[in-house]
């Protein structure tokens, strides 16, 4: 018996891109709140401390405590030379084994081990080069989770000077619980890729989450097949 | 003495637990990280809460650790404001701390973990060959520029420690990556006492380029190959290391 295949409707691809959209607007949700109460607290400052970004703490710690929602750490990441008593630094925020929000601690000296050097990463990156809110993954975050995972930031601007990012991380299996029922629902073989192609969840066992689809070009898909215009789009599977 | 068959499905649960105690394990880990150089001397080790949390032990552990480390004269713990435990360099060099640990192995064990090292460093490698976007091998590019340029022995063991990382997390799996620590920890820093001179440092220079022009043109096969022969080298120069230092 010959299998017909199914074509993508567009009801398919609107679940997916829902199920998408609700994450980020979660997660941005919170990059919002971190971005409003970091600024505010950089503002009129000439020389800003470690201290100044105590507003953060109380935005982020309540929202990592509710479990019901996906985002496991979170914070605001600032640009090197911000502050007065440290190069770098991160005020972050991530639950623990636990799952109780814990702050996390780096070192910022650059000649220590484990020193945490982000200014070449994408998830700071992309935000300072473009001003956009910008998701990086899904990858490897061996820097702070250890676990596969996509990251939102959104750039932290204070009278037009870009300060830092404010992200929250989402573990790519908590993305995927999410995600898999509105791609368990479709009639055909679809993917959520990021910008390069590379799969965050899909309903193929042939096209795993981290591979990259090697004939996607993404500036070719149309606008209702994106999730807004984060680097996130869904595509159907041949 | 009866032996129990468990056949083989079963080996891996009911193969012996680790030897060493939790707090002996402590010790080897701050050990080998001062004789690196990954710990200078003077360098303030969190407190004991904090390296109870780190290594997942309780604090009576780290305590007992910190003990045995201060009578080998390795840490010096000082009271009151300021204090702390800080990392003292023995005075004769840390070649004998490496030296130690490095004489508990056969060469035929030493053989047997860069196998296994090269099995997961080989992996990696074919699967970030597969999986890498043209920013990852950027990235991969940088972080062999960064290691060509090292001078300083230690310097140029980070960067080396990180390009495997690197690799690891372009494979983008998680386990992989974990593996790869866990390799490091154990075998990394046996590895990294023949490997920081001059002429081990053009060679995995020259192999990490290799690599990451492998993973570039998306060739799995050439960067399994690229990747297995560096961890071959790393572990035939220790190899060597050993029996020329026995002779001695």
């Amino acid at each position: 018996m010959t299998q017909v295949r199914k074509r993508l409707t567009a009801a398919d691809v609107t679940r997916v891109r829902t199920a998408v959209s609700g994450l980020a607007d979660q997660a941005f949700g919170l990059t919002e709140r971190i971005a409003a109460a970091s600024a505010a607290g950089l503002a009129g400052k000439d020389a800003p401390r470690r201290a100044d970004l105590a507003a953060v703490e109380p935005v982020v710690v309540p929202f990592l405590a509710d479990a019901a929602q996906p985002v496991q750490g979170a914070g605001f990441v600032a640009a090197s030379g911000l502050l007065q008593d440290a190069g770098w630094w991160l005020e972050w925020f991530a639950r623990d084994a636990d799952d109780r929000p814990q702050r996390l601690v780096t070192h910022s000296e650059p000649q220590a081990i484990g020193f945490y050097d982000y200014e070449h990463l994408p998830w700071y990156v992309v935000p300072r080069e473009t001003g956009l809110c910008h998701v990086t993954g899904p990858y490897v975050d061996y820097l702070c989770t250890e676990e596969y995972t996509l990251t939102f930031t959104t750039p932290v601007l204070v009278d037009g000077r870009f300060c830092g990012v404010a992200g929250a991380d989402i573990a790519v299996k908590n993305a995927e619980r999410v995600i898999l029922p509105a791609l368990r629902a479709a009639g055909a073989r679809l993917a959520v890729v990021n910008s390069f192609g590379r799969i965050l969840s899909s309903n193929s066992g042939r096209h795993l989450c981290g591979d990259l689809l090697d004939d996607v070009d993404f500036t070719e898909i149309p606008a209702s097949h994106r999730i807004g215009d984060l680097p996130l789009a869904v595509v159907p599977l041949g | 003495m009866a032996v129990p068959f468990y056949g083989r499905a079963s080996a891996a649960v009911f193969s012996p637990l680790e030897s060493l105690s939790r707090s002996e394990l402590v010790v080897r880990r701050l050990t080998d990280a001062i004789a690196l150089g990954l710990l200078p001397d003077a360098e303030q080790l969190p407190g004991e809460l904090d390296l109870a949390g780190i290594f997942g032990v309780s604090t009576v552990t780290v305590r007992e650790a910190l003990s045995v480390l201060r009578s080998e004269g390795l840490i010096e713990t000082r009271r009151g404001r300021g204090g702390g435990s800080f990392v003292r360099t023995p005075a004769n060099g840390v070649g004998h701390l490496a030296q130690r640990r490095l004489g508990r192995f056969s060469l035929g064990e030493l053989r047997d973990l860069g196998d296994v090292y090269a099995a997961i460093a080989g992996a990696s490698a074919a699967l970030a060959a597969r999986r890498s976007s043209p920013e990852d091998a950027d990235r991969l590019r940088r972080v062999a520029d960064v290691l060509a340029e090292a001078k300083a022995p230690d310097a140029r063991r980070r960067a080396d420690a990180q390009f495997h990382i690197e690799v690891a997390a372009a494979a983008q799996s998680p386990r992989l990556y974990h593996e790869e620590v866990r390799l490091q920890a154990e075998f990394g820093t046996l590895l990294w006492l023949a490997f920081g001179d001059d002429d081990s440092h053009a060679q995995m220079t020259r192999s990490c380029r290799a690599v990451v022009a492998a993973i570039a043109a998306r060739d799995p096969h050439a960067a399994r190959e690229a990747a297995e022969q560096r961890v071959a080298d790393s572990t035939a120069r220790l190899i060597d290391y050993q029996l020329s230092e026995d002779r001695s």
